[in-house]
């Protein structure tokens, strides 16, 4: 997953039915929170995420993926197959450079996901 | 836990078993929670708060009688789930250890068997459970009897892959 690009600094992948299969930090790169809350974070916020953005669904069609610009990083949140996605990675200076970058993933990480 | 329960109008108080409760419209609440994100969230949801309930009572309950047997708690928490006003609730172990355990629960207090009420009438237990036996347990086959007015299922051991 790391490989898919430098900047991609943690991931977690959890089930639609709040099981964490993982979470991962880059080998190497210093965590801005503690492993135990990133765990409990995959748990259920992600999926609340999505699902309070999906209520919109049934006009504007599927939720693909949710990215959230923290003060100090980039989360993208993505949903295939009955699984979460979520990756964090270093900002790229403008909103307009993370969403290259997150339109360059994405494709990856849907067809890896499914 | 303390016995029984206790409604204090000057105090504006509920107890149930020792510990304080409000009285509110639960299924005005979960179709709220329905309507809020997708019932499959919302169901995550209430599923994530039950279990941790119903395992924490468990837990109580034990710490308070370790003299209890596994079915004296169960009785205990199955009387304290009529108290608050879940319905009428028996749960049957298997003879088997293997084998899924049946619930039943008379005169439920939510009807619907998916989303947050499939959650609020079933999850508890898989937590109770849970703290009893260990491992991890999950309810299926929920179903409402409307001619009885009855919600049944059953509850079986579960595999949680993590890594």
């Amino acid at each position: 997953m790391f490989l898919l690009h430098p900047k991609i600094r943690w991931v977690g992948l959890a089930s639609e039915k709040g099981d964490v299969i993982f979470v991962k930090m880059r080998p190497g790169v210093n965590s801005l929170s503690p492993e135990e809350e990133d765990r409990s974070f995959m748990e259920l916020n992600p999926l609340l995420i999505l699902g309070a953005c999906g209520r919109l669904s049934k006009w504007a069609g599927d939720v693909e993926s949710i990215a959230i610009r923290y003060e100090k990083v980039v989360m993208f949140l993505i949903r295939n197959n009955g699984k979460i996605l979520a990756l964090t990675m270093e900002k790229n200076g403008t909103p307009e450079g993370d969403h290259k970058i997150i339109a360059t993933l994405s494709q990856s990480l849907q067809s890896m996901m499914s | 836990m303390s016995e029984g329960l206790v409604w204090d109008d000057e105090k504006g108080e509920l107890r149930i078993l020792g510990q304080r409760r409000v009285a509110f419209n639960v299924e005005a609440l979960c179709e709220h929670l329905d309507s809020l994100v997708a019932t499959s969230v919302a169901e995550v949801i209430m599923n994530n708060h039950e279990y941790r309930i119903g395992k924490r009572n468990a837990e109580l309950l034990r710490t308070q009688k370790p003299e209890a047997t596994v079915q004296e708690v169960i009785e205990q928490l199955s009387r304290a789930e009529r108290q608050v006003g879940i319905g009428v609730v028996k749960v049957t172990l298997p003879r088997e250890s293997t084998g899924a355990i049946d619930i039943e629960i008379t005169n439920p207090c939510v009807k619907r068997t998916a989303g947050t009420a499939k959650a609020l009438l079933a999850t508890n237990w898989c937590g109770v459970l849970s703290s009893l036996f260990g491992g991890d347990f999950e309810a299926g086959n929920l179903t409402y009897h409307e001619a009885k007015n009855k919600i049944t299922c059953k509850l079986s051991a579960r595999r949680v892959r993590q890594t």
